[in-house]
């Protein structure tokens, strides 16, 4: 009798609590965790300025002392990062082409004397023609190793969040139900070159990183039920290069003349990018306008394209003026689409990696897939840009 | 198919369906009584102790739980001084008496102190105290409630469904209720009340009651300290840590790392920032101890100390959750209730409790980390 009175008391309480609104039926707790790792790699960036109706390989001839190939290529173009040497020939208008490398961080002395050897061998050699820059963009560690420092995170940060929902729970009178949602935040593989364009001075060491987790205990709600992990991986889209143009003219010159003019160049309405007249709300005002146009062209045409445009340029009738020079690097969109399937698969490997990874931290374990969505983002760092990322948010099934 | 059967289908696409319609209704509330928060700066050798700093305070009305913030430069120079940041709060018409009271305390500090502290004080914002905004925005639920609905049916009706029960109320999260904040000196008042609620009508989801709710309890003031160790290339975290070892630093607390690369006749460095927490009462006796260690330190290597901020400590936070809790879920509810008397309904049981995170550099603004409540609906009979 006792007893049925005590369990009586007990549901009485309960129902108490019930209605003075103190028992959630869902506990949600995030917390991060600053992870260390280990900067075990020195990421450098090395600008080759080359006259810029140099062919690409004949750039890669004239370096080939500093160890650099076309693997190394990340980003063309003026960038506002690096200043060619003063002692750079300046009487033809150079093209920087910016080169990744990334080395053992511990050599830090012995690259950058490499470099230093490098830059005054390539001086000599080619006449003071090409020029070599370099900086440190970042110490940090492999993406392998980041992604192992997360990941060995995860069971203390699961841990914590637990105690703090059980915290919570108690506070509130409940006890707490199973998870019925984990959530981390983006994971990025890669931190490319042109993705830390404005490495400030000095440049920085990277000594951790944030580990997120979210976790829902409680009955699973439409979205936010099983696992989601998102992976983003920056791809180098170097294959093409890409020219801007600029046509100025006298202010009767229309688009369809300004096209025509152009048309031995191969250039169409499809490259314009821009068309103004320049004023200015000093002086008296300009007599011109002026035609942007971007072409498209496979790396290895570049050289051909630019000295072309050189010849065009000074055969073109005055007062007409047309400037032109390397922006960037590109890929065009159904090679970056075929490369986006390969890179899909391997992203959801990673995914799955992770899901798992916070599945046995949670006492879990991973299902199969719920849902996947995937994004594709461009964007260009500055002129020189050339870093596509590819995005992946999957969820997989919680299994107890 | 029979006529029947074809006019019954037809009724049946002709009846509205209701559809899940959101709409934000935003207000900005006159108010009658504003307050202006002032930021008060001062600037004292490391070697005074915060004691004595909140005794040149204390006639201000300023206590040690009005400090909001502490750092400083490189340490370890003779006369390194520290700034500890204050606020506190005066009624709006008493702003240039306070501004008068300020410069007289720094007057006095100065003079007791031989111009060695300095005090600073500027207006940094003005806005309608707690309770007159709570007041002013409770009282405008109904009639934005009232918008809401028209708003919702509005819609509803352009697209050809019938309007569904309301199935969530809360303030938009990308509102603010804070109001206007003017710039040092010129602070301007804005005698308003900024806020925004969410509406959600024949809503498929949990929906409820959301709402925003922190608990008044104050916790332990932890100072940031960093380490900077440098050294010569090669120097890894570890070797870094270990020179500062005898000062309780771990390698995991490294904070962040740069390298200067060879300049003319200035060699590459490595620095290492570590970073430590300590009890704001212990950072005299602390700063003291690293200094004297700061010296011992030989080259190649070097040891500078900086402060960075005031921090919780976040076991303690966790620690301390039941202690808070009641207070907490009771201003979460009373503000629901205020949700639920302007939208003709009734608070339900709690539903949701979403905790943010302890982050690791909790300025004091707040005087613990609150959660976000949600409560059911519970349509009156």
């Amino acid at each position: 009798m006792p007893a049925i009175l005590a369990s009586l008391f007990l549901i009485m309480l309960q129902a108490g609590y019930g209605q003075t609104g103190q028992t959630p039926d869902g506990i949600s707790v995030a917390a991060g965790q600053r992870v260390p790792v280990n900067p075990t790699q020195a990421k450098y960036a090395v600008a080759a300025f080359a006259p810029h109706t140099m062919p690409f390989e004949e750039v890669l001839a004239a370096i080939s002392s500093s160890g650099l190939t076309a693997a190394n290529l990340a980003a063309a173009g003026w960038d506002g990062q690096f200043q060619p040497p003063e002692w750079l020939d300046n009487s033809v208008p150079s093209t920087p082409w910016i080169f990744e490398v990334v080395e053992s961080a511990a050599n830090l002395e012995a690259t950058l004397a490499r470099f230093t050897r490098a830059a005054a061998e390539i001086r000599t050699n080619s006449a003071s023609k090409v020029g070599l820059g370099f900086r440190l963009v970042y110490q940090g560690p492999s993406p392998a190793e980041n992604d192992a420092a997360r990941q060995a995170a995860w069971p203390e940060l699961a841990k914590q969040l637990r105690q703090k929902a059980e915290g919570i729970a108690a506070a509130a009178g409940t006890t707490l139900d199973p998870v019925a949602w984990i959530g981390t935040t983006v994971i990025s593989r890669v931190g490319s070159l042109a993705g830390n364009g404005s490495s400030p001075k000095p440049s920085p060491i990277i000594l951790n990183q944030d580990a997120w987790l979210s976790v829902r205990y409680g009955p699973a709600l439409p979205i936010e039920s099983g696992i989601g992990v998102s992976v983003v991986r920056e791809e180098l889209v170097t294959s093409h290069v890409r020219i801007g143009l600029s046509l100025t003219a006298p202010e009767e010159v229309t688009l369809t003349n300004a096209l025509q003019t152009l048309q031995p160049l191969g250039i169409e309405l499809g490259d314009l990018v821009s068309s103004g007249v320049p004023r200015s709300p000093f002086g008296p005002p300009e007599k011109s306008v002026s035609f942007s146009f971007e072409r498209t062209v496979p790396l290895r045409e570049h050289g051909p394209v630019i000295t072309a445009m050189e010849k065009f340029s000074k055969d073109l009738a005055k007062p007409m003026v047309l400037s032109f020079g390397v922006s960037g690097l590109t890929m065009p969109a159904a090679e970056f689409e075929a490369r986006r399937q390969v890179v899909w698969a391997e992203m959801l490997q990673e995914a799955r990696a992770e899901a798992q990874a916070l599945a046995r931290a949670l006492g879990v374990q991973a299902g199969g897939v719920l849902s996947v969505a995937e994004s594709v983002n461009t964007y260009g760092i500055g002129n020189a840009g050339s870093v596509r990322p590819h995005s992946l948010t999957a969820r997989f099934a919680i299994r107890r | 198919m029979s006529r029947l059967a074809t006019y019954c289908l037809l009724l049946l696409f002709a009846l509205p369906a209701p559809a899940q319609v959101y709409v934000t209704v935003e207000r900005q509330i006159p108010v009658s009584a504003l307050e202006v928060s002032f930021a008060l700066w001062v600037e004292a050798p490391v070697t005074i102790p915060f004691s004595k700093i909140i005794e040149m305070v204390q006639p201000l009305g300023v206590t040690a739980r009005d400090l909001r913030t502490v750092y400083s430069a490189s340490i370890g120079a003779e006369n390194a001084s520290v700034i500890w940041t204050f606020q506190f709060r005066a009624p709006v018409d008493a702003l240039a008496a306070t501004l008068q009271k300020v410069d007289e305390a720094g007057k006095q500090v100065r003079s007791q102190t031989e111009g060695r502290v300095s005090l600073l004080s500027f207006p940094s914002s003005i806005f309608p105290p707690t309770e007159e905004r709570l007041r002013v925005t409770q009282s405008a639920y109904a009639s934005m409630f009232a918008e809401g609905v028209a708003k919702a049916q509005a819609i509803a009706m352009r697209a050809g469904v019938s309007l569904g029960a309301l199935t969530a109320i809360g303030p938009t999260l990308r509102g603010s209720f804070a109001t206007g904040v003017g710039p040092s000196y010129y602070a301007t008042a804005i005698p308003t009340a900024g806020t925004s609620l969410d509406f959600e009508f024949g809503g498929a989801g949990p929906g409820g009651i959301s709402v925003y709710a922190a608990a008044s309890a104050s916790w332990t003031r932890h100072v940031l300290v960093d380490l900077n160790v440098s050294g010569p290339p090669g120097t890894s975290p570890a070797r870094a840590a270990q020179l500062v070892a005898p000062l309780g630093v771990t390698p995991a607390q490294a904070e962040s790392g740069t390298v200067t690369l060879p300049e003319g006749e200035k060699p590459a460095r490595v620095t290492y920032t570590f970073q430590q927490r300590y009890p704001l009462t212990e950072l005299e006796t602390l700063l003291q101890r690293i200094m004297a260690f700061a010296k011992e330190v030989a080259p190649p290597y070097n040891l500078t100390v900086s402060l960075s901020g005031i921090t919780a400590d976040p076991e303690e936070l966790n620690a301390r959750l039941p202690e808070v809790w009641p207070d907490l879920i009771a201003g979460g509810k009373r503000e629901a209730e205020a949700f639920a008397r302007a939208a003709g309904v009734e608070v339900g049981r709690l539903i949701e409790v979403s905790q943010d995170d302890f982050s690791r550099q909790i300025y004091p603004v707040t005087d613990f980390p609150g959660a976000f409540l949600r409560f059911a609906i519970v349509r009156r009979q």
